[in-house]
């Protein structure tokens, strides 16, 4: 197992990983953390939402892009790691972040 | 002190039921500093769930025009006691049903997650009447903490939000509403597209393609899960922003009579 640099129930004094505003306090200390490859443990959270990985782990995949920083993740449960690879999928492929999908707009202007 | 009717018929959950309580709160709207008693006279059924936009209503009244609401506690009794039993109306004694069928009106202040997570799991899925399976269960709880964190990131308001539910025995489905006072969804998206989502029903379509406001930040895939989940259950899906009115059975929104913020309700299929 390796060792973990970052508790998120330990930074937020609670189980439940919720919150954008909480997502980016753990975003401050992945930003802070002065180490390479950062590994984050999920212990003890019981839930986690897509809105507080984006403002955590996805804000920081999108500000170090091309910089030689990493993430590991640990403790996390089968829920909360599918949502992190679906975070980490929507931070890396920059053309889903684009501005109004092509068949809404299609919709609207039809 | 004024008596103002909260319409006539049936208050559903549906354009028409939101069109009622819109109508009512465009009424109030001309006074200040008064007393309004809420007329019930006329209306024949609630959904329980609508007291979320109805407190919602008369929350946002009373800090901003300082009116104060009564109600005829003899007609709440007699014909509307789901308005008791799911704690709009408080004060009043009655007798818990050991079926009940009502999720109780709570408001959250947005960094109440807590709070909310044991609402979801507690309040409203542990209600006797809910045959869902745990793995669903499970897909319940995250869409509502990812409502929750929509309203709590976008509505930019200190006002509670508001949550209400109820369980519909004849049709099997479980309404459920939650309600905030913020500024909608146009206002963040138009800012953030720099003006080329420009109408309501445009900023729910974006919202709902995945876009996100968050600079920096991916996003995008609470609103899509939560339309995924109800497409697949064949439960509905329903957003009220600014004027658009959206469910998961159209196409794209239609226009309504604006409110502040956002309604969204999710009408789960039990059967």
């Amino acid at each position: 197992m390796p060792a973990t640099d970052l508790t998120v129930s330990e930074i937020l004094g609670k189980t439940s990983a919720i919150l954008h505003s909480d997502g980016l306090i753990i975003y401050e200390h992945l930003q802070n953390c002065n180490k390479r490859e950062i590994v984050i443990s999920f212990r003890d959270i019981t839930h986690c939402t897509t809105a507080f990985l984006n403002a955590s782990v996805g804000k920081f995949i999108i500000a170090n892009k091309g910089k030689d920083r990493f993430l590991g993740f640990a403790d996390a449960s089968e829920d909360v790691q599918s949502k992190i690879e679906l975070v980490l999928d929507n931070a890396r492929n920059e053309k889903k972040r684009t501005i109004l999908d092509d068949s809404a707009r299609g919709f609207l202007y039809a | 002190m004024k008596n103002l009717k909260l319409g006539s018929g049936e208050i559903l959950t549906n354009e028409e039921g939101y069109l009622k309580l819109i109508a009512f709160y465009d009424q109030c709207q001309e006074f200040r500093s008064d007393q309004i008693l809420i007329g019930f006279e006329e209306i024949s059924w609630i959904d329980g769930n609508m007291a979320a936009l109805l407190m919602a209503i008369i929350s946002k009244l009373a800090k901003e025009n300082n009116l104060v609401f009564f109600v005829d506690q003899d007609i709440i009794q007699s014909r509307f006691n789901i308005l008791i039993r799911n704690g709009w109306l408080t004060g009043v004694e009655f007798v818990q049903r050991e079926n009940k069928t009502e999720i109780k009106l709570t408001g959250f202040q947005k960094d109440e997650d807590g709070k909310f997570i044991n609402f979801i799991e507690n309040d409203l899925l542990s209600n006797q009447n809910l045959n869902i399976n745990e793995p669903a269960k499970g897909r319940l709880v995250d869409a509502f903490l990812e409502l929750f964190c929509n309203v709590q990131k976008h509505a930019r308001t200190d006002f509670p939000i508001f949550a209400c539910g109820q369980f519909n025995t004849r049709v099997k489905r479980l309404s459920f509403t939650l309600v905030d006072c913020g500024v909608g969804y146009l206002s963040p998206i138009r800012e953030f597209t720099g003006g080329e989502v420009s109408t309501s029903p445009e900023a729910i379509m974006w919202a709902l393609s995945g876009n996100t406001t968050k600079m920096g930040t991916p996003g995008g895939l609470g609103l899509k899960e939560i339309q995924r989940f109800c497409t697949e259950s064949g439960s509905e899906f329903v957003i009220i922003s600014g004027g658009a009115y959206w469910t998961n059975y159209q196409l794209f929104p239609t226009l309504t009579k604006p409110f502040c913020g956002t309604i969204v309700n999710v009408i789960f299929d039990c059967k």
